[in-house]
């Protein structure tokens, strides 16, 4: 797990990514549990650097796309080209045959090319012209969101937001992080492009299967799903989360206690990713968004009412 | 155990007696300043809706009388029974409003009034004595509705506008039939002014919709309940004044029992077997507790408990927690059943309870 440490000292103390640590933290956890990431932010914050700048140090291929309404699913996935020398059809393949994809926009895409991609996402692999093709491992797709953006947007249905292992809401940086990053554009922009790997892939598969071997009491499993049952009780909520939900705050907070250096989960793990892990998968009731109260307020709620394992 | 301390007490009482009641009373909250509201349902606000969109079509005469009352009964907001007699008014003579009333004394005054021995003045002082038998409950709201709807017609047929204030008696005693449980329904129309039989128009403020309140009124029960706590809570602070030498001499020996138990159970050490780092933990959040004057709160976990008393003046005493949280940690969730673990929480804790103990 020194790994963890290697990238955060290279891009949050190297200044390279600042005051990111916790998005850093919270991609590299569900790059650990092979889960995908959406991630809410304007336009301008680091969102495309973070996610190279990670694929960089982590000896992964990294490829992008940008989303729009005319974009289609073969675009993303691939097709069959002929091949007039050879007079036979050769598989030309999409940008999702990657490590680390970034999907910009996400809901600019068309409902038929997003469903394409988060089946992708969901089957890690795909199929073309009836041939299946497994994507390689590890495979991480990091989709953003314009929260301001409503026109000519297809938003993603519940069902598919449900996928996405986290949520992220990136937002801008403090005055002293913007000076402090104004005064070193030039740094950043080439320490990114000459970013070295501090792991091979070959040993982050390994550390992959090491989250799983770490340990959680059943008093936390307990706790996980008082949480996730409350989020369906709670009187601003139409819908909870799901037990897809549990599972996603059960790898996330393995994943968080491995980060952090320990081979078990205390509660302190589970609260960490539980609104990251929460808050795409809880609809609330129109009565409360009209009042503008957020589906993280009611994680926060939920998590100051349910008891933490005791003794 | 003078003075100020036996008025300390009695404060203490009397709050005692009645947080306890006016909490119950409030609607759970479940985090300081969360907006919780009762929220006017979807469901409700459509309902409530379709009761002003069908309000405002009749005002503007795209539909009539028997098409609105109808309309209203379809969505729910008027029985069956309401609707049909309502009906029935509209299309009913004045003899047959006068018989269905069964008032002689009313029935004489409108046959007057109609041959012409009564004036325009004179009729007004017939409404106001509908409007006292319909105060006294001897008329129920429809009947009322038909006498004022054929008193408007006698304006009519005298050829003087129809007044105001009839338009408003109608309109009101009309909402007042309204079966919708919505108290936004009833707000919203109370600020409608003018509606009566012949359609006189709605203003716009028909569909100004009030925001949904943040948080309920206190209602009549809860106000005597209340009272009655207050009431209690009084009586309990001039008990306490009266008596205060006897509850003084009581609390210093309740409180002389508590400490002398919290002290024999924190000098007794913790040396037999069956204590673990479990048990030696919570013991030392008791004395963090005590020394910090923070309450561990059941949804605090132990490092979120211990950064809240990194304060403390005594940091020997502190770096002590920080340990006995680690093993607790190590122990409780690490699966680390080794008897080092053990024995070094206890040896850390009897630490604790010494230097606690010369504070």
């Amino acid at each position: 797990m020194s790994f963890i440490k290697d990238v955060l000292r290279i891009l949050v103390d190297g200044g390279i990514l600042i005051e990111k640590e916790y998005e850093i933290r919270m991609i590299l956890a569900c790059l650990l549990v092979r889960g995908h990431a959406l991630i809410e932010g304007v336009p301008g914050v680091a969102k495309t650097y973070m996610a190279k700048s990670i694929a960089r140090l982590l000896d992964l291929n990294f490829r992008r796309i940008q989303m729009t309404p005319d974009l289609l699913p073969t675009d993303i996935i691939g097709f069959y080209v002929y091949d007039q020398k050879s007079g036979e059809f050769r598989l030309r393949k999409g940008p999702i045959f990657t490590n680390v994809l970034l999907v910009d926009e996400i809901n600019r895409a068309s409902p038929r090319t997003q469903s394409a991609l988060l089946e992708a996402m969901q089957e890690r692999q795909v199929t073309i012209e009836g041939v299946t093709y497994r994507l390689e491992e590890p495979f991480i797709v990091l989709a953003t969101q314009n929260p301001i953006e409503m026109e000519g947007v297809f938003p993603l249905p519940e069902a598919q937001v449900d996928r996405f292992l986290i949520k992220l809401v990136t937002g801008y940086v403090t005055h002293i992080g913007f000076v402090k990053m104004l005064k070193s554009v030039r740094e950043i922009e080439n320490a990114v492009e000459s970013l070295k790997p501090v792991i091979s892939r070959q040993q982050l598969l390994e550390e992959m299967a090491r989250v799983e071997d770490v340990k959680m009491d059943d008093s936390i499993l307990d706790y996980i799903a008082s949480i996730v049952e409350e989020t369906r009780r709670h009187p601003a909520v139409r819908l909870g989360g799901s037990p897809r939900a549990g599972i996603a705050i059960l790898k996330l907070s393995k994943a968080w206690a491995y980060i952090e250096g320990r081979y078990y989960v205390i509660p302190d793990d589970v609260k960490a990713v539980a609104k990251p892990a929460l808050i795409h998968r809880i609809i609330m009731k129109p009565e409360y968004e009209i009042q503008q109260i957020s589906s993280e307020r009611v994680v926060e709620d939920v998590l100051a009412k349910i008891k933490v394992p005791t003794p | 155990m003078k003075g100020g301390t036996v008025i300390g007490i009695m404060v203490a009482i009397a709050l005692l007696t009645t947080v306890p009641h006016i909490y119950s009373q409030e609607i759970m909250r479940h985090t300081p300043n969360f907006p919780y509201s009762e929220g006017i349902s979807i469901d409700d606000l459509m309902n409530n809706m379709g009761i002003l969109s069908i309000l405002n079509r009749l005002a503007n005469r795209s539909i009539d009388y028997s098409e609105a009352i109808e309309a209203l009964e379809r969505i729910g907001a008027l029985d069956r029974e309401t609707a049909h007699r309502l009906a029935a008014i509209y299309n009913a003579t004045d003899s047959e409003i006068l018989n269905m009333i069964g008032n002689e004394q009313l029935s004489e005054l409108i046959e007057r009034f109609k041959e012409g021995n009564l004036s325009i003045d004179e009729l007004k002082s017939i409404i106001q004595y509908i409007d006292h038998i319909y105060g006294l409950g001897v008329l129920d709201t429809i009947d009322y509705i038909a006498l004022l709807n054929m008193i408007s017609n006698l304006y009519s047929e005298r050829g003087v506008d129809i007044p105001i204030d009839i338009s408003s008696k109608v309109y009101r005693a009309f909402n007042k039939l309204l079966t919708t449980n919505n108290p936004l329904a009833r707000e919203t129309s109370q600020s409608v002014a003018n509606i009566s039989k012949a359609g006189v128009a709605i203003p716009s403020a028909f569909l100004n919709i009030p925001q949904v309140p943040l948080l309920p009124s206190t209602n009549i029960f809860i106000s005597l309940n209340a009272m009655v706590v207050i009431t209690i809570a009084i009586l309990s602070i001039v008990l306490a004044i009266v008596f205060r030498d006897r509850i003084a001499i009581l609390l210093n020996r309740l409180y002389r029992a508590i400490s002398g138990s919290v002290y024999k159970a924190s000098s007794r050490g913790l040396k037999g077997d069956k204590l673990d780092p479990i048990a030696v933990y919570w013991s030392a959040v008791r004395i963090m507790e005590r020394l910090s004057k923070i309450k561990r709160n059941w949804y605090t976990t132990h490092r979120e408990y211990l950064d809240m008393v990194n304060r403390i003046e005594d940091k020997m005493v502190y770096s002590m927690f920080v340990r006995l949280t680690q093993l607790y940690e190590l122990y409780r969730f690490g699966f680390r059943k080794d008897r080092s673990i053990v024995d070094e929480a206890i040896k850390v804790y009897n630490s604790m309870v010494e230097r606690y103990g010369g504070h």
